[in-house]
C-alpha cells in the first residue's frame, strides 16, 4: 500500500546469517557505540533517567506534594535546589518524581498501544481478506483523525486520571504499529520457510508466534522508542488543555502548564527546570530512535557511509 | 528504484499543485460562508453631538478593549447571563431594562429606559413611565410596547405552531408577573400575582438586559423563528453604541450612537468615545502581551482573565506604574467548601465539619490561591448589613486565634473518633483546580486524605443533582438576599444546591427571606441564616471572595468601576480617552 | 491501473461512513450531555441553580431525546445537504458558517507550515545525508529534533515573552484572512506557522535524510559517481526526486499530526481556526460542532490521502499491483 512508512526491514535475509559469524551481545553493543556515538550517549542518558525514576524517593529532598503556603515562590536556594512553586512545593523533588510519572505514562501508553497494535496488525495481515480490508479502513480513519483531538475527547469522556491519559495517548501509535506489523507479517508470509512449515503441518498459532512475531518486533521496537518521546510531549499538550494528569501528581507537563501560564517572569524556575528536563528526555528518545533505525536498516548497512 | 527517475520538476509541480489547491479550497470555503463581517443598518441621527467640550472629558477616539470569547447564545441576555455576553452587549443595549442598578451602588435602583415609576398601595401593580425621546439604533421610537414585549417574552416565552420559546427560568422577577398592559405609548402597567414590594429591584438586576426590539423580533417570532436573538436582528438596541461590524473570532466594532438618550451632568450627550473595538482574545497570555505592547487599552473580565499579582507586576514592570490603572472589583461570589451530609461518611458528624472549619486557614488560602487579591468572608461580605456582625473575629475566620483553633480542631476530630484522619472525595470543577489544590493541602495537614476529582461542567452538574460527592467546591454565588439566587444557601430540597442536607430549618429561612419586604427584615433573617448554616451546623465552610483585578491604561478615563459585581457598568458611556 | 484507482475510490466511501459512525459514537459515549454542560456552566459561573424541568426542556430543544439512529440519520442528512450538521448549541451560529470561516483559517496555517517546512527541511535532510555522521549532520538533526522535543505551547509562550519584554512588540489583534489584509495576516500567522514548521520539519528532515541515504547507497548512484558525475548533478537528477517520494506519501499521515498541533497554538495566538473551535466545542459538549468539524477534518485527510495514493500510483508501478 502506498501509505506504508519506509519499512525498516529487520527480516534476516536467509543465506547471510548462515555464513556470517554470530556476534555476542557485548560485541554488538560495542559496535553500536562506536558507529553511533549519539545513540550511545542517548542510551546512557536514558539509563540515568530510568535510575532517577526508580530511585526517586531516595533522590528527592522533600515530599513532592507537601504544600507550604508561606514558603511559596522561593528562588533556588540551598534548602530548595530548584526553588518552590506557587503552592510552596519543592520543585526539585517534583522534577525527580516527574521523571517517574513520565516514564510510567510513557511505557504504559506505548506498551498498551504496541500490544494492541501488534496483535491486530499480525492477525489482520496473516488472515487477509475481508477482515484485513475492514481493519485497514479503521486504520485509515484513525490516522486521519488529529490525534490530540481524539485524546482530548477520550480524556473528556473517561475523566482525567493517570490511567485514562495513558489510554488516550496509546491510541496515538496504534495505527502506525498496526501498519508496521501488518506489512512485516505480509513480508514474512511470503518467505519460503513459512510456506514450507505450513505444508509440513505446523499449526497456525505456532506459526504466528514462532515465525512472524519475532520479525515484526524489531521495527516495532524502533517505532516505539521514537514514539515514547512523542507521548511525553503529548501529555504536556493535554495538560495545557486542562486534561493532563490531575494534580497533585507531579508531571512535567502539568508543571510546565501551571508555570508557563503566569509565572514565567515571577518564578522562572517553575518553568525552566521541568521544561528542560522534559525537552532533554524527549530529545534523547528521538535520537535513540533515530540511531536504532539507522543501525537496524540493512539497506543502509549494505550501503555503508 | 532505478526505473523511477522522476523529473525533479514534476515532483515540485505536484507540491505546488497541492499547495495551490489548499489555498483555493480555503478561499472558496471562506467565500461560500455567508458570515462576512456583518454591518448593522445605519441609524438616522436626529440630534447632533454637542460641540462644546467640557474641560475634563473629551469626545473622540476608538478604545481597544478585549473580550475573552465570542458572545455565545446569539448574544441574548435571556439565554445567558455570562460576562461573555454582557461584555459587549453592555455597550449595544445598555445595562438593565426599564430600570437598572445604580452605577455606584448596586443595591439602589436607578432610572434607565423608564424615568419614573411607582407602585400601588400593596405593591401588586407597578406603573412605569417610559422616558421620552428614546430611539432604537434604526430610528424607531422606543415605546411602552417594547417594554411590554420584553417582560412578556421573559415571563411567558412565545409559541408559533410547533415552535416554542420557553420562559426565562433564571430571571427572578418573572415569577410574580401576572400580566402587562401598555396603556399608552409612554406608560406600562405591570400586574403582579402577589405583593412584591421590591419588584423594581428585582427588575433592575443588570444582567437582565433589554436587547429585544419588538418591531424586528415580533415578525420573526410570527414566522416561526421563536428563538430569535439580538444577533439575528442586527443588534439593534438602545444603548450608547451601535454595531458597525462583527468578525467572529476576531473583533466586534461598535460606534457611537448619536441619539443616545443620556447626557452627562453638564448636559453633553453621551457617549464620549467615537467607538470601541472589542478584540476576541481567547488566551490570557495573548491578551497580556497585547496590553503590554499598547495594542489594548483594557484587559478583559471573566475568570481566568483576571490578573494575578504576578501578571499584574509584569504589566507594571513593562509599562510603568504611572501608565496603568488597576481596577479592583469584588466578585460578589463567596467561595465555600460544601459538605454532603446525606452520604454515610465522617462528614455526617457535626464535630468533623466543625474541625475542618476551625482548621482551614483562610488568610493563607487567599494568599496562595489569589496571591492576596481577595478577602476572607462568610456567606456574605462581612462589611455589609447581611452578615453577622463580628463574624470574622470568631474561630475559623480569625487569623489571630488560628493556632489555638487548630489544636481545637485536632481535638474535635479525635473526639469524633478520627484521630488518625479519614479519606474523603473532593469534587472540584476543572477550571477551579487552582482553588481546590491549596484546600487539599491544608486538609491533608489535618490528616484527611483527600481524593481530588476535577470534573467538567456536565459531570459536575449531574453529580450535584445526584448528591454524588463528599465535598464540593461551591463557587461563584450571588448571595445578596435581594437577588436570592444563592446556590449555596439554597433550601434543602433544591437539587442544585451544593451543600447537601435534609434540614427543613434552612428551608424555613429561605422562605422567610422570600416573603420579607423590608431590608431590615431581610438583614435580620440573613444573619440568622448565616449563623445557623455557617457556624452552628457548618453545612459548608465559607472561605473568601476573590478581588477581581483588571487593568486599564492611564489615558482611559471615566470608567465606572462597580465595587460589588464585575458584571456591571459595561455600557462604557462615560468613558473617554485622554490622548 | 484503472482498477487500482477505481478500487481506491470505491473504498473511500465506506471509510467515510465508518469515520462518521466512529465520530458520532465517540461523542455519545461521553457521560453527561450537552444540556447539563450548558446549564452546569451557567450555574457555576453565574450563580443560581437550575431545575430538572430546565434540563428536560433543553434536551428536547436540542433534539437529544430522539433515539440514536434517528439523531445519526438527521446528522448525516444535514451534512450532505449543505447544512453541515445544523447549528451550534452554544453560540447559535450555523455550522456551514462555522466551517466556512474556521476551516480556511486552519488550512492557510497548514499550508504555510508545510511550505515553510519543505523549504527549510528538504535541503537540511539532503545535507544531513551527504555528511552522514559528521558534524553538519549532527547539528542539523539536533536542531530539527529539538523542535519535536519541546511542547509547542511552551515555545509559543516563550516566544511571546521574548517579543514583549525584549522587543516590545506583539502580534496585532483581530485575525484577518490573507486576501483581506495580507500584511496584518502575515504578522499574526507567521509565528504559529514557524513553530509548527519547526516541529514538522523534524519529520521531513528525517525522512528526506533516510530516503537520500537509501538512494545514495544504490548501485547506480555509485556507478554514476565512479563515472565521474559531479556530486551535485548526482543529487539533483537521481537522488533527490526519489528521496522526496516518501516525504509526499507520508505527508498524509503527518498533516493530521500537524492539524493537531494547531489546536493549542490557535488559542494562544488568537487564530479562529478549526483547532480552537474543536477545543471549545469538545469541552462544552457542543455535539453538532464537534461532529461536523471532526468529520470535515477526517474527510479532508482521507481525500488528501486518496489523491496522494492516486498520484503515487502513476509514479510507482509496484503499487498498482499490491
Amino acid at each position: 500500500m502506498a501509505n506504508e512508512p519506509t519499512i525498516v526491514d529487520a527480516v534476516p535475509t536467509g543465506h547471510d546469517d548462515n555464513l556470517r559469524p554470530k556476534r555476542t551481545l557485548a560485541q554488538n553493543l560495542k559496535r553500536f557505540a562506536r558507529r553511533k556515538p549519539m545513540g550511545a550517549i542517548s542510551a546512557f542518558i536514558l539509563i540515568l533517567l530510568a535510575l532517577t525514576a526508580i530511585f526517586a524517593p531516595v533522590l528527592a529532598t522533600h515530599d513532592p506534594i507537601l504544600q507550604d503556603g508561606p514558603g511559596r515562590l522561593q528562588a533556588p536556594s540551598a534548602e530548595h535546589w530548584m526553588g518552590t512553586d506557587n503552592l510552596g512545593r519543592d520543585v526539585f523533588s517534583r522534577v525527580i518524581f516527574g521523571a517517574r510519572i513520565s516514564l510510567e505514562v510513557g511505557f504504559f501508553a506505548i506498551g498498551l498501544g504496541t500490544v494492541f497494535g501488534v496483535s491486530i496488525g499480525v492477525v489482520s495481515g496473516y488472515l487477509g481478506g475481508k477482515l484485513d480490508l475492514i481493519t485497514q479502513r479503521f486504520v485509515d480513519v484513525l490516522m486521519g483523525f488529529p490525534f490530540i483531538i481524539l485524546a482530548m475527547l477520550l480524556v473528556v469522556a473517561l475523566g482525567a486520571s493517570l490511567l485514562n491519559v495513558g489510554i488516550a495517548l496509546s491510541v496515538a501509535i496504534v495505527p502506525r504499529v498496526i501498519r508496521l506489523s501488518r506489512s512485516s507479517t505480509l513480508t514474512v508470509k511470503e518467505e519460503m520457510y513459512v510456506l514450507a512449515a505450513f505444508t509440513v503441518g505446523v499449526s497456525l498459532p505456532r506459526m504466528v508466534f514462532i515465525h512472524i512475531l519475532p520479525n515484526t518486533l524489531g521495527p516495532v521496537f524502533v517505532l516505539a522508542t521514537g514514539a515514547l518521546g512523542g507521548v511525553i510531549v503529548a501529555e504536556a499538550g493535554l495538560a495545557f488543555l486542562g486534561l493532563g494528569i490531575p494534580p497533585p501528581t507531579p508531571s512535567w507537563g502539568g508543571m510546565l502548564n501551571v508555570g508557563a501560564r503566569g509565572y514565567m517572569e515571577a518564578a522562572p524556575w517553575m518553568v525552566l527546570f521541568p521544561g528542560i528536563a522534559l525537552s532533554v528526555v524527549v530529545f534523547t528518545f528521538s535520537l535513540l530512535g533515530d540511531a536504532l533505525r539507522d543501525i537496524l536498516d540493512p539497506r543502509l548497512r549494505r550501503g555503508g557511509s | 528504484m532505478e526505473n523511477h527517475i522522476v523529473n525533479n520538476g514534476t515532483r515540485a509541480l505536484k507540491i505546488l499543485i497541492l499547495s495551490a489547491s489548499l489555498l483555493v479550497m480555503a478561499f472558496m470555503l471562506a467565500a461560500c460562508s455567508s458570515d462576512d463581517p456583518t454591518a448593522a443598518p445605519a441609524a438616522s441621527s436626529t440630534g447632533s453631538t454637542s460641540s462644546e467640550v467640557v474641560e475634563e472629558s473629551k469626545y473622540g477616539g476608538i478604545a481597544n478593549f478585549s473580550a475573552r470569547t465570542d458572545p455565545p447564545r446569539g448574544w441574548d441576555p435571556m439565554s445567558s447571563g455570562s460576562i461573555s455576553v454582557l461584555m459587549i452587549d453592555g455597550s449595544l443595549f445598555g445595562m438593565g431594562n426599564l430600570v437598572r442598578q445604580c452605577p455606584d451602588d448596586g443595591t439602589a435602583v436607578c432610572d434607565n429606559l423608564s424615568d419614573t415609576w411607582s407602585a400601588n398601595a400593596d405593591s401588586t401593580q407597578w406603573t412605569f413611565h417610559i422616558r421620552d425621546g428614546v430611539t432604537w439604533h434604526d430610528g424607531t421610537p422606543f415605546t411602552a410596547e417594547d417594554g411590554k414585549f420584553f417582560i412578556d417574552l421573559a415571563t411567558f416565552g412565545a409559541t408559533t405552531g410547533d415552535n416554542v420559546r420557553r420562559p426565562n427560568g433564571a430571571w427572578k422577577f418573572v415569577r410574580s408577573v401576572e400580566k402587562t398592559t401598555a396603556t399608552d405609548a409612554s406608560t406600562l402597567v405591570v400586574d403582579l400575582k402577589y405583593s412584591v414590594p421590591d419588584f423594581d429591584q428585582l427588575l433592575s438586576v443588570d444582567n437582565q438586559v433589554l436587547a429585544h426590539p419588538k418591531h424586528l423580533m415580533q415578525p420573526e417570532i410570527d414566522a416561526g423563528n421563536v428563538n430569535v436573538s439580538p444577533k439575528d436582528v442586527g443588534w439593534i438596541g438602545t444603548g450608547p453604541f451601535m454595531m458597525e461590524s462583527y468578525t467572529p473570532g476576531s473583533v466586534a466594532k461598535v460606534r457611537r450612537y448619536d441619539s443616545y438618550y443620556r447626557s452627562d451632568e453638564e448636559g453633553n450627550r453621551l457617549p464620549y468615545l467615537d467607538g470601541i473595538d472589542f478584540y476576541i482574545t481567547p488566551d490570557p497570555a495573548g491578551m497580556d502581551a497585547a496590553f503590554r505592547t499598547g495594542r489594548l487599552d483594557a484587559t478583559a473580565r471573566g475568570s481566568g482573565f483576571q490578573l494575578t499579582p504576578e501578571r499584574e507586576n509584569a504589566i507594571i514592570d513593562t509599562l510603568g506604574a504611572d501608565k496603568v490603572q488597576i481596577m479592583k472589583m469584588a466578585q460578589s461570589s463567596f467561595w465555600a467548601l460544601a459538605f454532603n451530609t446525606l452520604r454515610d461518611t465522617p462528614l455526617k458528624d457535626l464535630k468533623v465539619r466543625q474541625a475542618i472549619h476551625l482548621w482551614l486557614d483562610r488568610q493563607e488560602l487567599v494568599e496562595v490561591t489569589f496571591g492576596g487579591f481577595g478577602k476572607v468572608t462568610g456567606m456574605y461580605d462581612p462589611d455589609t448589613e447581611w452578615a453577622v456582625t463580628g463574624l470574622m473575629d470568631t474561630p475559623g475566620w480569625n487569623a489571630a486565634t488560628k493556632a489555638a483553633d487548630r489544636t481545637a480542631a485536632k481535638a474535635l476530630l479525635a473526639e469524633a473518633g478520627y484521630a488518625d484522619g479519614f479519606e474523603a472525595e473532593f469534587m472540584c470543577r476543572r477550571q477551579w483546580g487552582f482553588v481546590c489544590e491549596p484546600i487539599v493541602g491544608q486538609l491533608e495537614a489535618l490528616g484527611i486524605s483527600v481524593k481530588l476529582e476535577l470534573v467538567d461542567d456536565a459531570t459536575r452538574a449531574s453529580r450535584t443533582l445526584d448528591a454524588a460527592y463528599d465535598m464540593n467546591m461551591a463557587g461563584p454565588t450571588v448571595a445578596l438576599p435581594a437577588q436570592y439566587g444563592s446556590l449555596v444557601a439554597s433550601h434543602a430540597d433544591s437539587p442544585t444546591a451544593d451543600p447537601k442536607h435534609a434540614d427543613a430549618k434552612v428551608d424555613g429561612f429561605f422562605r422567610s427571606l422570600e416573603s420579607a419586604s423590608t431590608v431590615a427584615e431581610r438583614s435580620a433573617i440573613s444573619k440568622e441564616m448565616e449563623q445557623y448554616m455557617a457556624v452552628d451546623m457548618v453545612y459548608a465552610a465559607w472561605l473568601y471572595t476573590e478581588e477581581a483585578h483588571s487593568v486599564v491604561r492611564d489615558y482611559v478615563k471615566g470608567v465606572q468601576v462597580p465595587a460589588d459585581n464585575y458584571r456591571r457598568n459595561l455600557d462604557f458611556a462615560t468613558v473617554w480617552l485622554d490622548k | 491501473m484503472q482498477k487500482y484507482i477505481a478500487r481506491r475510490v470505491i473504498l473511500f466511501f465506506p471509510t467515510l461512513i465508518l469515520a462518521s459512525v466512529l465520530i458520532f459514537g465517540i461523542l455519545r459515549i461521553l457521560p453527561g450531555d450537552v444540556a447539563l454542560a450548558i446549564l452546569g456552566q451557567e450555574s457555576a459561573e453565574g450563580g443560581g441553580g437550575f431545575t430538572e424541568a430546565q434540563i428536560h426542556n433543553l434536551r428536547e430543544d436540542l433534539g437529544l431525546n430522539d433515539p440514536l439512529p434517528v439523531q445519526y440519520g438527521k446528522w448525516v442528512w444535514s451534512m450532505l445537504n449543505g447544512e453541515f450538521g445544523g447549528t451550534s448549541i452554544r453560540t447559535n451560529e450555523d455550522l456551514d458558517d462555522i466551517i466556512g470561516r474556521r476551516l480556511p483559517v486552519t488550512l492557510q496555517l497548514a499550508l504555510y507550515t508545510i511550505v515553510l517546512s519543505m523549504v527549510i527541511a528538504i535541503p537540511m535532510g539532503v545535507f544531513s545525508a551527504l555528511y552522514q555522521d559528521k558534524w553538519p549532520d549532527y547539528v542539523l538533526r539536533i536542531t530539527a529534533i529539538l523542535g519535536q522535543s519541546m511542547p509547542n505551547f511552551w515555545i509559543a509562550l516563550l516566544l511571546l515573552l521574548f517579543m514583549v519584554t525584549i522587543v516590545g512588540w506583539s502580534p496585532p489583534l483581530g485575525y484577518v484572512n490573507i486576501w483581506v489584509d495580507p500584511w496584518q495576516h502575515i504578522q499574526i500567522v507567521i509565528w504559529p506557522a514557524l513553530i509548527l514548521a519547526w516541529r514538522f520539519s523534524a519529520y521531513v528532515t528525517r525522512v528526506t535524510r533516510s530516503g537520500m541515504l537509501e538512494v545514495l547507497a544504490q548501485d547506480y548512484v555509485r556507478t554514476a559517481k565512479a563515472k565521474g558525475l559531479s556530486q551535485r548533478l548526482v543529487i539533483q537528477r537521481h537522488s533527490m526526486p526519489n528521496a522526496l517520494i516518501p516525504v509526499i506519501t507520508l505527508g498524509g499521515l503527518e498533516v493530521s499530526t500537524l492539524l493537531g498541533g494547531t489546536v493549542i497554538l490557535e488559542n494562544i495566538f488568537g487564530i479562529p481556526g478549526v483547532g480552537q473551535g474543536l477545543v471549545e466545542a469538545a469541552t462544552g459538549r457542543d455535539f453538532p460542532v464537534v461532529q461536523s468539524l471532526a468529520m470535515m477534518l477526517v474527510f479532508f485527510m482521507l481525500a488528501l490521502n486518496l489523491l496522494i495514493d492516486i498520484a503515487y500510483s502513476y509514479v510507482d508501478p509496484r503499487v498498482r499491483y499490491s
